[in-house]
């Protein structure tokens, strides 16, 4: 039954607007209290920024840095509000987190020029993961306000022999746009798309894990930013210009009367 | 990014970085390296709310001749920040070069997010409010282009995306209408009747007419054999069977293209005769077809494969997206209805 239930609610999230995903989940799950965990796991909302008290830096926060009501900072690894027994990555993973932070860090700052990131990594029974968290909004000064949230969600096993590593790449973008202009009125845009990709790669001196994610992150995210862009946003374009056009119906209507005099007089001549 | 020097934030100039963030009260930070560590040589608080206002003054007086150095000025909120690195052009190589390489660093240990503008200067007019209006305006100004860049731009403008849309985006190559011969219409009629189950038409290349090759009662186990293997045809069937304690018909749509032993030309007609075809059977003689097939002579139309089509097996569930569980144990407690939703 909750099975079922779980299917329908996650169908209902996928038709109805993406702008208010937060607003219809918190609505849904007030519906199902039962399935709260479930469906906070599997719906995606628009990533949240937080300041660190600490350090002074922003971090995002989404289901994979949360326990209980508290947020974990990537930056000083401290719970917010704050909680003594919060779950929290080994020693060892929480140097590879620093340096996926530094890193991914840098990787936002050339393909993004703004925005924040954050990195999260937890222990599994066999291996790790880790999010790999985006978020870039429009700047509010120009006409067109918008917002490109990117979640990657990775799950790392390493082969015996440690040679290689079985990577697991969930990603799901969101992105919304809205334009208001005299002209053409209020514009809406938005929606997400999520895609996984599985991956083999080999483990050693030069190819550690943070550049195999890495590189896994970055083709994903130049894919699906071309798909958006040519996919979702042509059609789109198609279908404002079936809608609306351009040039006033009066000139359309003139240019074909005399495109069909024209015809009417080549016919006649011969 | 290029090579850093690996010079990092000493432990009071991080303390200041966390308070220009979180407290907002600090104007401009002057940060130099010295014992190669990034220390906060000044810090200045805000004297009045607009940083237009302050900025000669607080910045002009940090800068020391022949000394770089880096500054960082609050602008409108404690969220945005100027980044100024200042490099006389006459100060010690050596300084320079460490300043040069330390640059990202900085910018990464007080959170890149912050920074809304950067600013280099070699000289003092370069990062006043003056030097930095001018900045600002060359950031703002429209690219460089040249006449033929701004025809294209402006072409693109106008041109090539309006007047594109769904309806009118034609398919290149439509289908060809070849007429069906009265034979291969009555055979149709018989077909639709169920005097016959079974018609093959093939396309008159000479005539450029689609006609009737066959048409009879057959079963499904014949149908294989009056697939030719070396002719293509498009084959109608009617295959009437038992399926699941139900008596059920399903109308299948063969089209048999043995390979490359046939000629372009007729390779190429039966293709696109096919789509116009498809249309006149199912519009003008109202048959419906339930399934439409292609072949080569590799494949074999046997009675199993055409009840697999009819009646595919279900395929499994479509899977969800696995991701690994989150770490965090508990659930978050719910906000009573109504609470606002907290969104920054």
């Amino acid at each position: 039954m909750t099975e079922k239930q779980l299917d329908c609610a996650l169908d209902l999230m996928r038709r109805l607007p993406p702008q208010q995903v937060e607003k219809n989940l918190s609505d849904l799950i007030d519906l199902v209290p039962d399935l709260c965990e479930e469906l906070l796991a599997s719906v995606d909302q628009p990533l949240r920024v937080l300041r660190d008290k600490q350090t002074g830096k922003d971090y995002l926060l989404c289901d994979y840095n949360r326990d209980g009501d508290s947020y974990r900072s990537p930056w000083s690894n401290t719970y917010d509000p704050a909680i003594a027994d919060g779950a929290k990555p080994s020693d060892k993973l929480r140097d590879l987190e620093v340096t996926a932070n530094s890193a991914f860090d840098s990787y936002r700052e050339m393909y993004y020029e703004g925005g924040i990131s954050s990195v999260y990594m937890w222990d599994l029974d066999h291996g790790f993961a880790g999010a790999i968290l985006i978020k870039k909004a429009g700047d509010a000064s120009t006409k067109i306000k918008g917002c490109w949230d990117s979640i990657h969600v990775i799950e790392v096993q390493e082969k015996t022999g440690g040679r290689n590593a079985h990577y697991k790449l969930t990603s799901t973008v969101m992105l919304w746009l809205q334009t208001n202009k005299a002209a053409s009125g209020t514009m809406n845009l938005g929606g997400s798309l999520t895609r996984q990709l599985e991956k083999d790669c080999p483990l050693n001196e030069g190819n550690s894990h943070i550049s195999n994610i890495g590189r896994m992150v970055e083709e994903m995210e130049n894919k699906m930013r071309h798909t958006l862009n040519e996919i979702y946003f042509g059609k789109t374009r198609d279908i404002v210009n079936d809608l609306r056009s351009i040039v006033p119906l009066s000139e359309v209507n003139k240019q074909r009367n005399v495109a069909n005099e024209l015809k009417a007089k080549l016919e006649s001549k011969n | 990014m290029s090579h850093q020097t690996g010079i990092t934030c000493g432990d009071d100039l991080k303390d200041v970085f966390r308070d220009c963030t979180t407290d907002g009260s600090i104007r401009c930070v002057k940060v130099g390296i010295e014992d190669e560590t990034l220390v906060c040589s000044e810090c200045v608080d805000k004297c009045s709310d607009s940083w237009k206002g302050e900025y000669d003054d607080v910045i002009l007086n940090l800068l020391v001749a022949k000394q770089p150095c880096y500054l960082l000025y609050q602008l409108a909120s404690k969220s945005e920040w100027l980044m100024i690195t200042f490099s006389p052009d006459d100060s010690p190589v050596r300084e320079k070069m460490l300043y040069a390489a330390t640059r990202s660093t900085l910018k990464q240990e007080f959170g890149g997010g912050f920074i809304a503008d950067e600013v280099f200067g070699t000289s003092e007019n370069d990062v006043s409010y003056k030097g930095y209006m001018e900045h600002k305006a060359h950031k703002d100004a429209p690219p460089p282009l040249t006449n033929a860049e701004e025809e294209l731009k402006f072409l693109d403008e106008t041109e090539s995306n309006s007047g594109i849309g769904n309806t009118t985006r034609h398919q290149t190559v439509q289908g060809i209408e070849f007429p069906i011969t009265k034979d291969a219409q009555q055979a149709l009629s018989d077909f639709k009747e169920g005097v016959v189950n079974h018609v093959e038409l093939n396309v008159d290349l000479e005539n450029e007419t689609i006609f009737k090759v066959c048409s009879k009662l057959i079963c499904a186990s014949d149908l294989e054999g009056l697939i030719s293997e070396d002719r293509a045809g498009y084959h109608i069937f009617n295959y009437a069977h038992r399926h699941n304690g139900e008596d059920k018909t399903t109308v299948f749509f063969v089209y048999s293209m043995p390979g490359y032993s046939i000629p372009i030309k007729a390779r190429m007609l039966y293709s696109s005769c096919k789509a116009p075809l498809l249309s006149a059977i199912e519009e003008d003689f109202e048959i419906k077809l339930d399934k439409k097939l292609e072949c080569d002579s590799t494949e074999k139309l046997t009675e199993e494969y055409l009840r697999n089509e009819a009646h595919p097996p279900a395929v499994e569930a479509k899977q969800n997206f696995s991701k690994p569980k989150a770490p965090g144990r508990r659930a978050p407690t719910r906000k009573p209805r109504g609470a606002p939703n907290g969104t920054e």
